[in-house]
């Protein structure tokens, strides 16, 4: 059985998993907010949300899951407080402007953050999980709370976006509909 | 060669500096965040970040607001008006945001989670039958659950697809999992619960509470287990409590004394008082909805968890819930200011007191009054 986390942490047990996890929250947080401020910010947010309520962490081990799951879960709120003061959300994404374009002002590099940005924050949330933290479909659904086939159907909608915002300068995995997707992690 | 949307992804960031992190102030957040929920005020919990703001890095945004604006928007209509608008019944009509889905017969109990509301139904004449459960979903689409029948009352979990039941045995209890969502058990696990249950029925039964990791059950016998459902490790708690959201805890006492509580060690984070109605907590345990006997009247009110001025509400009664964005969502009282016949309409409120009304159009003489989510029925 797992062990049970303290009530609170000790202070090396907290800072060992700050600087453990840190970079990999930053930069998931840089592609959820893609301001870095704010994504800095955010992962503060999630690691003082872990600290909180640690007492409600199984073990040691389970925090760094949980200040995953904080991230998106502040991002999404963040979001959704924003839209609660008034902006509605839009039904359809704008087409690419010349700010946007993939390849940027200057021609060589794909923008992705910024192509990113332009995805509702479901898609991005999942974009984000599955092809960058190699999220099983399942284990995205977990952590955003929502069922896996709307992770599939958010992913392919995520995709076939990313298919019209990016050209065909990127190599995206198929969505066959009523298919299951292929895991998008290139680490196995 | 195009490239890999994994690689790109990885190029896009892996190179990135990285701030350093300042684990120690972020500690001290940590904490303030903990003695906002029990005893402190948000000033001091703005003191002790500053107090500990010395390093490299600027701790900020910490109280779950962003700092900044983000740059996008929502596109997920059904679920926003979920969360902002929460979910009630009125007879057959069962309301979840701005859809409406009509069940027959009509839910006697709804239960809000992370993707909708989980009805409960008595099936059959007279309610001899079974009980059949659905979710309804934020678009309005219904789903039949599996759920057994031997669950007579189940509770949601706000901020995940999850409800939980307990099935009273002799002595022990079994505690039931569920995932909405996919429709099917997660888990099931024995609890010893002393005494003979139940005891005049379930009604000596408290409700299940299903908080993250963690249920809560207990009875009236001043008996109460905190169990992590997912490892079956089972603590007996010092208290009894009613709800529990986000590790706050509401309970009340033998003398009619409500507190809220640290679920996870039963500190009292703040006593409420006596000649209370009801409370209800909101889904991220900041504040609490609270119900008072004045001399004459009833008064309800939201105060925020760590203490501080309760912000009142006229109009509204104990049969009110909180939507999962955090507003309190109830019927008007007919006679609110002793003119109006409000039976048919719906206030909303948030935190700060603000608050609107909207006609409810299902409302007559045979279903006069609003069902609200989570609403719950002390035994």
């Amino acid at each position: 059985m797992a062990s049970r986390a303290s009530r609170s942490p000790t202070d090396e047990q907290f800072a060992d998993l700050v600087h453990t996890a840190w970079p990999s929250l930053y930069r998931t947080a840089v592609l959820l907010v893609r301001d870095h401020a704010l994504a800095e910010d955010l992962v503060q947010t999630a690691l003082a949300k872990t600290y909180g309520n640690w007492s409600g962490i199984r073990d040691v081990g389970a925090a760094r899951a949980y200040a995953r799951r904080a991230v998106v879960t502040t991002a999404t709120s963040w979001f959704r407080r924003r839209s609660f003061r008034g902006e509605r959300p839009t039904a359809e994404l704008p087409e690419p402007v010349a700010e946007t374009d993939p390849r940027g002002a200057t021609g060589d590099r794909i923008d992705l953050l910024a192509i990113l940005a332009q995805l509702p924050p479901r898609q991005r949330a999942v974009v984000v999980l599955r092809y960058y933290d190699d999220l099983s479909v399942e284990e995205t659904a977990d952590l955003l709370g929502i069922t896996s086939g709307t992770v599939k159907s958010q992913t392919s909608a995520a995709l076939d976006n990313l298919r019209r915002l990016l050209g065909e300068g990127v190599d995206l995995p198929e969505t066959i509909p009523g298919k299951p997707l292929t895991t998008g992690g290139h680490h196995g | 060669m195009a490239e890999r949307l994994t690689d790109l992804l990885h190029h896009t960031v892996d190179d990135l500096p990285i701030p350093h992190p300042d684990a120690t102030a972020i500690a001290a957040a940590g904490r303030a965040r903990r003695t906002r929920r029990r005893v402190g005020t948000v000033a001091a919990a703005t003191a002790a970040i500053a107090a500990v703001g010395i390093g490299g890095a600027v701790v900020a945004g910490l109280d779950d607001r962003p700092a900044r604006n983000s740059q996008v928007a929502t596109q997920d209509p059904a679920g926003d008006a979920y969360a902002e608008l929460g979910a009630f019944s009125v007879g057959e009509h069962v309301i979840v945001g701005d859809a409406t889905a009509e069940l027959s017969p009509a839910p006697h109990h709804l239960a809000q989670t992370s993707v909708g509301v989980v009805t409960q139904q008595f099936n059959g004449a007279g309610g001899a039958g079974g009980k059949a459960f659905s979710l309804v979903r934020p678009d309005g689409t219904v789903t039949p659950l599996s759920i057994p029948a031997d669950a007579w009352s189940v509770s949601g979990d706000p901020r995940n697809a999850r409800v939980a039941w307990l099935v009273p045995l002799e002595k022990e209890g079994r505690i039931h999992v569920w995932d909405v969502a996919r429709d099917k058990e997660l888990a099931t696990l024995q609890v010893d619960l002393p005494g003979k249950i139940p005891e005049g029925g379930t009604s000596g039964v408290r409700e299940i509470q299903l908080d993250g990791d963690f249920a809560y059950v207990g009875t009236d016998q001043r008996t109460a287990h905190r169990v992590d459902w997912r490892t079956g490790e089972d603590r007996e708690l010092p208290f009894s409590p009613v709800a529990v959201h986000d590790g706050v805890a509401t309970s009340f006492d033998d003398g009619g004394r409500w507190t809220l509580v640290d679920a996870a060690t039963g500190d009292v984070i703040r006593d409420l008082g006596r000649r209370i109605e009801t409370t209800a907590l909101s889904p991220d345990g900041d504040h609490v909805f609270v119900v008072r006997f004045d001399d004459t009247r009833s008064v309800a009110s939201i105060e925020p968890t760590a203490g501080g001025t309760p912000v009142e509400l006229p109009g509204l009664t104990g049969l009110s819930s909180w939507s999962l964005g955090g507003r309190v969502v109830g019927q008007v009282d007919g006679q609110v200011d002793g003119q109006v016949d409000g039976t048919s309409t719906l206030r909303r409120c948030d935190v700060d007191g603000r608050c609107d009304d909207a006609p409810i159009p299902w409302t007559d003489e045979e279903n006069p009054l609003v069902l609200p989510a989570d609403y719950l029925m002390l035994g």
